[in-house]
């Protein structure tokens, strides 16, 4: 018997319908083959599924079970097919009726328990989902919350997926939340009243939050320069709805929402070490993932000790401050994710750090000292509009 | 830079055959040779790691000195060699650098090489004993014995006890040439050398004379009006970071800093890694 | 915040929406400066040896400090204010 089951593939993004086909043949050998997804991904979905599915109580068919994730070109990454797979799975072997569900969506990660693990991705499915319904683990659930007009039902375990299909026991829809409820509150996790003298410098933060002006603070180490970016977020306006939404989105991608939380609500605060790579800061990876600059999208990046970036990840940063956004080209195509964001950059007066210290002595030769200043890159100090030294305190 | 070097026998150079057996033979040279530049000379010199003070005393030297008619003498070097021929060019003064490398060698910043181009145009010089000598440790000892026997007297103005500076004085000595040097705060290790020079008498202790009269003003004077007044007169006597004088004068500090901004402008004040100074050399 | 809505406004139909996103067109277009301010501008560019790019850059500062301030015009002391925060390395 040849069932379907509808799933989501996100690419980057965007959101793109999988149809997952079943087919649990009488004739022909017995065996489970998947097709449509990865080798390697193969493998260790087939063990998940199957042993899942026996854990559950439910019986592993001993018959030919083909399972075709279409489109086959689009290339699928990740582990999201296990739930749409299980349950094709079930209903072609007639554990579990379907026919009701044929529009639903089925997404999720099985454990080799059978309960649901939490998976990335989870609101941009609801976003795609328009006015259907959509089983999703419970621990990533909350994050579709906020989607109007679809029915999220928060799935613990397959059994449960299988008791509502049934009809034996109905799972409750998860209850619907305002986005405009959550976001809009002056949520401030610093604040500027709350760093001491740096008079200035948080003068240049209240004009780079009016502006969107990018800002550089030089100084000797000790000086709050830290403490001062982090005050930048919350001197920001406060997200807008529709743009709590764009980070969440990112953050779902990224698999960076926490367990139960729904929405990202405070403009985030990146601050990558100097030993981040390219693709790190800018995003990557054979799957790609949203870099640094898209984490701090309509938040702010904060590169502590600047200079020690090497000056490849420093110039990759050139394109995303230009576009506000960045594009990972891949062999299977362009995946786009956004970067709209605030740099912050703070930098010693030179290597030892205590150049116009009054206290401390530079040790600095000048050779070293016009060196370190050349390792700043000159395209990315082109786009920064303000320069504050946070040194010199007298006392 | 141009690759045309005038050369000219070492012990031609008025102070230089004083060295006896460690004359050089030969002096390379940029620069219109003029001998009257070794008439009156004073060598100001010092350590590279030149502090905020140094800086101001290195100034007032320079001004002063230039003003007296001397021609200055220094190795071209970060910190303070740089600072005094840059000083006495500002003051239209004459300045001669005694390079720790070859002449020929080119591989200078744009700093250094911009100075040099400077003190070839304002009338000065820049010599060395060699034509294409890489600096390295010793080179510049070398340097050194040259520039304490060009001058007739040597200021010192910032120097740690161990340090390239002192073999400059310590060859002063020999050569019998008067050393004067600036007293500093005990507390800071670059002025352990010249403190340690006055105290066991072998230099006399240099103070700036308060009557000299060249000024370092921007033909631009802009105005100074009755708001900048407060922040001039707060500047007197220390330096302050924006927020310092802000809280001081009970002002925004986004007012101060505008006033600060203009100000430098006129070229009556001056910042360095955020601290504010009056640039008042000789008033 | 008000003084985003006073971007969006200055800005709309560019497809901007901060001061910091002018390029130097949206900068001669939207940012006139009176003649007393060019004079001071010009004044910091001769000493500083500033650039081209630090040129406008400093014009947009002085906008958002005009902004900040309420004013329609950018005057001198906004741009007085803005040359703190030029890059001076």
């Amino acid at each position: 018997m040849l069932v379907k089951v509808r799933s989501v593939a996100n690419v980057g993004l965007e959101s793109v319908p999988i149809e997952v086909e079943v087919d649990v043949a009488e004739q022909g050998f017995p065996g489970f083959t998947i097709v449509g997804l990865a080798s390697k991904a193969v493998e260790e979905a087939r063990e998940r599924v199957k042993t899942a599915i026996k854990n559950s109580g439910f019986d592993f068919p001993p018959k030919k079970i083909t399972v075709n994730l279409a489109p086959a070109d689009l290339p699928k990454v990740g582990v999201a097919y296990d739930l749409p797979i299980a349950i094709g799975i079930l209903a072609a072997s007639q554990q579990c009726p379907i026919l009701n569900e044929l529009d639903s969506i089925f997404y999720g990660e099985l454990s080799l328990d059978g309960s649901l693990r939490a998976t990335k991705g989870v609101l941009l499915v609801g976003l795609f989902a328009r006015r259907s319904s959509i089983f999703v683990p419970v621990e990533s659930a909350n994050e579709a919350a906020v989607v109007d007009g679809i029915a999220v039902f928060p799935v613990r375990n397959l059994k449960q997926v299988v008791d509502h299909l049934t009809g034996a026991k109905k799972m409750e829809v998860l209850k619907h939340i305002e986005v405009e409820e959550l976001v809009g509150e002056e949520l401030v996790d610093f604040d500027l009243a709350e760093v001491a003298g740096q008079e200035m410098a948080k003068r240049a933060l209240t004009i780079a939050a009016a502006g969107g002006h990018n800002l550089l603070m030089w100084g000797p180490p000790g000086t709050g320069k830290t403490m001062l970016a982090r005050t930048l977020p919350g001197i920001l306006p406060p997200l807008l709805p529709a743009e709590a939404l764009e980070v969440t989105r990112v953050y779902s991608v990224s698999g960076m929402i926490s367990a139960g939380e729904t929405i990202i609500r405070r403009r985030p605060f990146r601050a990558p070490h100097h030993g981040v790579s390219a693709a790190g800061m800018i995003g990557g990876g054979s799957n790609p993932l949203p870099g640094e600059v898209s984490l701090a999208h309509l938040g702010v990046l904060f590169l502590d000790e600047m200079a020690e970036f090497p000056r490849t990840v420093l110039e990759a940063l050139r394109q995303p401050m230009e576009d506000r956004e960045v594009e990972i080209v891949r062999a299977a195509g362009h995946v786009r994710y956004p970067a709209g964001f605030s740099l912050v950059g703070a930098v010693n007066p030179c290597p030892c750090g205590y150049l116009g210290h009054p206290r401390r002595e530079c040790k600095c030769t000048d050779k070293q000292i016009r060196k370190y200043r050349a390792k700043m890159s000159g395209p990315i100090l082109d786009r920064i509009d303000l320069h504050k030294s946070t040194g010199g305190r007298n006392k | 830079m141009a690759n045309q070097f005038g050369s000219i026998e070492g012990k031609k150079v008025k102070g230089l055959a004083d060295l006896g057996s460690r004359c050089p033979k030969k002096l390379w040279f940029r620069g219109n040779w003029d001998d009257k530049l070794f008439e009156n000379a004073a060598a100001i010199i010092g350590s590279r790691r030149m502090t905020d003070y140094g800086r101001k005393v290195t100034e007032k030297m320079a001004a002063q000195l230039t003003a007296e008619g001397k021609t200055i003498v220094s190795g071209l070097v970060y910190g303070v060699d740089q600072t005094v021929h840059r000083a006495c060019l500002e003051f239209g003064g004459r300045t001669v650098a005694v390079l720790g490398w070859g002449i020929g060698w080119d591989k200078l910043g744009d700093e250094e090489k911009k100075l040099i181009e400077s003190i070839e145009k304002n009338g000065g010089l820049v010599i060395s004993e060699w034509e294409g000598m890489r600096p390295a440790l010793w080179t510049f000892a070398y340097r050194d014995r040259i520039m304490a026997a060009m001058a007739s007297e040597i200021y010192v103005a910032e120097a740690a006890v161990k340090s390239g500076t002192m073999i400059t004085v310590e060859w002063g000595l020999k050569l019998g040439r008067e050393i004067w040097a600036v007293p500093g705060p005990v507390t800071s290790k670059v002025s352990e050398g010249t403190n340690k020079l006055i105290s066991e008498g072998k230099a006399r202790m240099w103070m700036p004379n308060q009557q000299a009269s060249l000024s370092l003003r921007d033909k631009n004077n802009t105005q100074r009006d009755r708001s900048n007044t407060d922040i001039y007169i707060s500047l007197q006597n220390e330096t302050l970071t924006v927020d310092e004088l802000a809280r001081k004068l009970g002002k925004p500090v986004e007012e101060v800093g505008g006033q600060l901004s203009l100000l430098e402008l006129s070229g009556e004040v001056e910042e360095r890694e955020g601290k504010y100074s009056i640039i008042n050399i000789l008033e | 915040m008000g003084v985003r809505k006073i971007q969006e406004a200055r800005l709309a139909g560019s497809g901007m929406y901060t001061n910091s996103q002018m390029r130097n067109r949206e900068v001669r277009k939207y940012c006139k400066l009176d003649e007393q301010t060019e004079k001071l501008l010009k004044l910091a560019v001769e000493k500083w040896d500033l650039s081209a790019r630090a040129y406008f850059r400093l014009i947009k500062v002085a906008r958002t400090i005009a902004d900040l301030a309420g004013k329609e015009d950018i005057d001198p002391s906004n741009m007085a204010e803005a040359l703190q925060y030029r890059q001076t390395n």
